[in-house]
Formats: C-alpha cells, sequence, structure tokens
C-alpha cells in the first residue's frame, strides 16, 4: 500500500507537463494575433481643398504655381531587373510645365522653385494623361523637400 | 503496478501535442490572412521625403493595383468572374481599388443609372467607392467644426496606397469622390517607400 501511494504521487507529475504546454501555446498563440502587424512604409501628406464643391467666383489674384506634368514619351514597360516579376518603365521622359516655362526633370523644377515663399504660396500638381504615380511622386518629393506648405492635386478630365 | 501505469500515461501524451501543432498551423494561417488584409502587395514609388509612418486607429487604406497588359494572375481572374462577371482583357493595363481585399472599383464598373454629384449627368464609375466612404469611413471618424467654413468635417486622414505605375488619374477622382457632399474627407495620404540604404 505504501509504496502504491508512493508510486502514485510522484508518477502522475511526469504526465502532467502537457495542460502546461497547451495553456503556454495557447497565450503565444494569442499575443501573436494581438500583435499589430507590419510597420507601414513611408507615407506623404496631403490635403484636399475644403471647398464646398466647384465654385465659379473669381479668386482673389494671389501669387501661386500650377505644376502641369504632361509625357513626352511614355517609355517602354520592362520587366524590373531587380524586382522579379513586376514590370517598370525605362526611358520615360516626363515634362513640367509652369506657365510658358518648360523643365524635363524635377530637379530643374527644384531651382525653379528654390525662391519662392514657401509658406504662402500656394502649388498645384495638374497631372495630365498618361501622368503615373510615380512621376508625381518625384516632383512632390522635391516640393515638399523644398518645404511648400500649401501644396494641392487638380481634378482630371478624364472621365472614367 | 504503479510503475507500468506511469510509463503508460507518458506515452500516450503525444496526441494533445499533436492537437496544438495543427491549432498552431491553422493560427498562422488565419493571422498571415489578416496581415494581408488591409495592406496589397504594392511597388510603392520611391520617396526621399517620406516620413515613417505610425499607423493611427482608425485610418482606411485604399490600395490602388496595377497590372501590366496581360500581366494579371490567373486568381485576380477568377475573383473577377465570380464576383462581378467580368473578363479581365489581356490587351490593357488593369487598376483597381482595393480595401479590406474588397474590390470598390475596376475600368469596367457598371455605373447603373447613376450620376456623378460632381459632374452632373455623367455616369458615375465610383459610386461603390463613394458609398463605401460615406457609409463605413466616414461615421467612425473624428468629426471637428471647421473654423473658415463654419461647417463639421472628419478629422482623420484616410491613406492612398498606389502602386507606382498606377495612373494618376485613379488617385485624382479618389480624391475627387472624397469632396463629395456627405463625404468631405480632406486629409489623403499618400504612401511611398523609404529610399533603399544601398541606393
Amino acid at each position: 500500500m505504501a509504496r502504491e501511494r508512493k508510486g502514485r504521487e510522484t508518477d502522475p507529475v511526469k504526465g502532467d507537463m502537457t495542460p502546461m504546454i497547451d495553456v503556454t501555446f495557447l497565450l503565444l498563440i494569442f499575443f501573436i494575433v494581438t500583435l499589430k502587424f507590419k510597420i507601414l512604409e513611408g507615407r506623404l501628406d496631403a490635403a484636399l481643398p475644403k471647398d464646398m464643391g466647384t465654385s465659379t467666383t473669381v479668386a482673389p489674384e494671389i501669387e501661386k504655381v500650377d505644376i502641369l506634368l504632361l509625357v513626352s514619351d511614355p517609355g517602354e514597360l520592362v520587366d524590373d531587373p531587380e524586382l522579379r516579376g513586376l514590370k517598370k518603365y525605362v526611358n520615360r521622359r516626363v515634362r513640367y510645365e509652369i506657365g510658358t516655362q518648360t523643365f524635363r526633370t524635377p530637379e530643374e523644377v527644384k531651382r525653379f522653385l528654390a525662391g519662392m515663399d514657401k509658406a504662402e504660396t500656394p502649388i498645384t500638381l495638374d497631372a495630365r494623361k498618361g501622368i503615373i504615380y510615380d512621376d508625381v511622386v518625384k516632383l512632390l518629393d522635391v516640393v515638399i523637400e523644398l518645404g511648400f506648405e500649401k501644396v494641392s492635386f487638380a481634378g482630371t478630365f478624364e472621365n472614367e | 503496478m504503479a510503475r507500468k501505469r506511469g510509463e503508460v500515461e507518458v506515452e500516450g501524451d503525444m496526441t494533445p501535442m499533436i492537437d496544438l501543432t495543427f491549432l498552431l498551423i491553422i493560427f498562422f494561417i488565419i493571422v498571415n490572412d489578416m496581415s494581408k488584409k488591409e495592406l496589397e502587395d504594392l511597388k510603392l514609388p520611391v520617396a526621399q521625403q517620406a516620413g515613417h509612418d505610425v499607423p493611427p486607429d482608425n485610418r482606411p487604406i485604399l490600395n490602388i493595383r496595377w497590372f501590366p497588359p496581360g500581366g494579371v494572375p490567373s486568381w485576380v481572374k477568377q475573383q473577377y468572374r465570380q464576383t462581378f462577371g467580368v473578363e479581365i482583357p489581356d490587351d490593357i493595363e488593369w487598376s483597381d481599388v482595393v480595401w479590406k481585399r474588397q474590390i470598390l472599383y475596376h475600368p469596367r464598373w457598371d455605373p447603373g443609372a447613376r450620376t456623378d454629384p460632381i459632374r452632373r449627368g455623367r455616369p458615375d464609375f465610383y459610386w461603390k467607392l463613394a458609398d463605401t466612404m460615406k457609409d463605413v469611413f466616414v461615421p467612425y471618424m473624428k468629426v471637428e467644426m471647421d473654423e473658415t467654413l463654419g461647417i463639421p468635417l472628419p478629422d482623420d486622414p484616410i491613406l492612398i496606397r498606389a502602386d507606382r505605375n498606377t495612373p494618376f488619374k485613379y488617385i485624382q477622382k479618389i480624391m475627387e469622390v472624397c469632396t463629395r457632399d456627405g463625404i468631405k474627407i480632406w486629409k489623403v495620404q499618400l504612401a511611398a517607400s523609404e529610399p533603399n540604404p544601398a541606393g
């Protein structure tokens, strides 16, 4: 009897590890699930005009810059050498028009804008047919780098 | 007797372990799915000035996918066939707007009888996106009184994540939809990736 009792006292201890492991795994899983995943890339802030729809009233004259983005040569779509399975434009040429002046690269635009009042001058990016997101971000990057605070986007004429 | 019973218990306890392993696998599958729910797999353009992003709690994310002509994966084609009954042509590039894995706009979207409230008389191809913003995004946004306009406006941003090759007209259109009555979201963020230190 005494021996049997001794056995009962020691044996179940070895066998009873499983619930412990159960709970540990469950806890582990719970924390994994509740964890926030993937901190997002970067971002560029922009603000839309808060006007009430489209207005026909004449706005007071202020110095403002409209940058027209136009495609000179869409280039060719080829496989991206760095990223398998993804496509990329090569030999793409975009031109930027401010008033009557035409610029070929974002750097030229940067030199042109450098002397302006960054806090007050509103800048409108007017992307026309064929312009892709990448083109706009390249220019927007320059505008933000210069420190312009009032950046907006023009609408599109395309209906779809 | 006692020793024998002990041995049997130890050997028989493999099953809960296997149970748990399966549970783990299942959980990881679910979790993996969940992490992809909001962020589609896109190649973003690179911007030097892209600020490091700390995602706020309440920010809807609109993904714009882009596929080159003939480059739409078969599972996406299947998705279109099942949800919309639309065949994606192989000769044009294809873009769509995705929110939480739901397609809210694609180039063959059926406007039905709806007309665009900003461009009156024109068919409204973006009605689904507009309805989602109005019914799902805006009601959960913080509202603040705008002093100059004297009307309440939603104060939370939306994030537009577009593939680098997306035609910009789609982003312009989303912005236009944001300004519609009953939406009036004015904080828009554009996603870009931070430059690689290697170049």
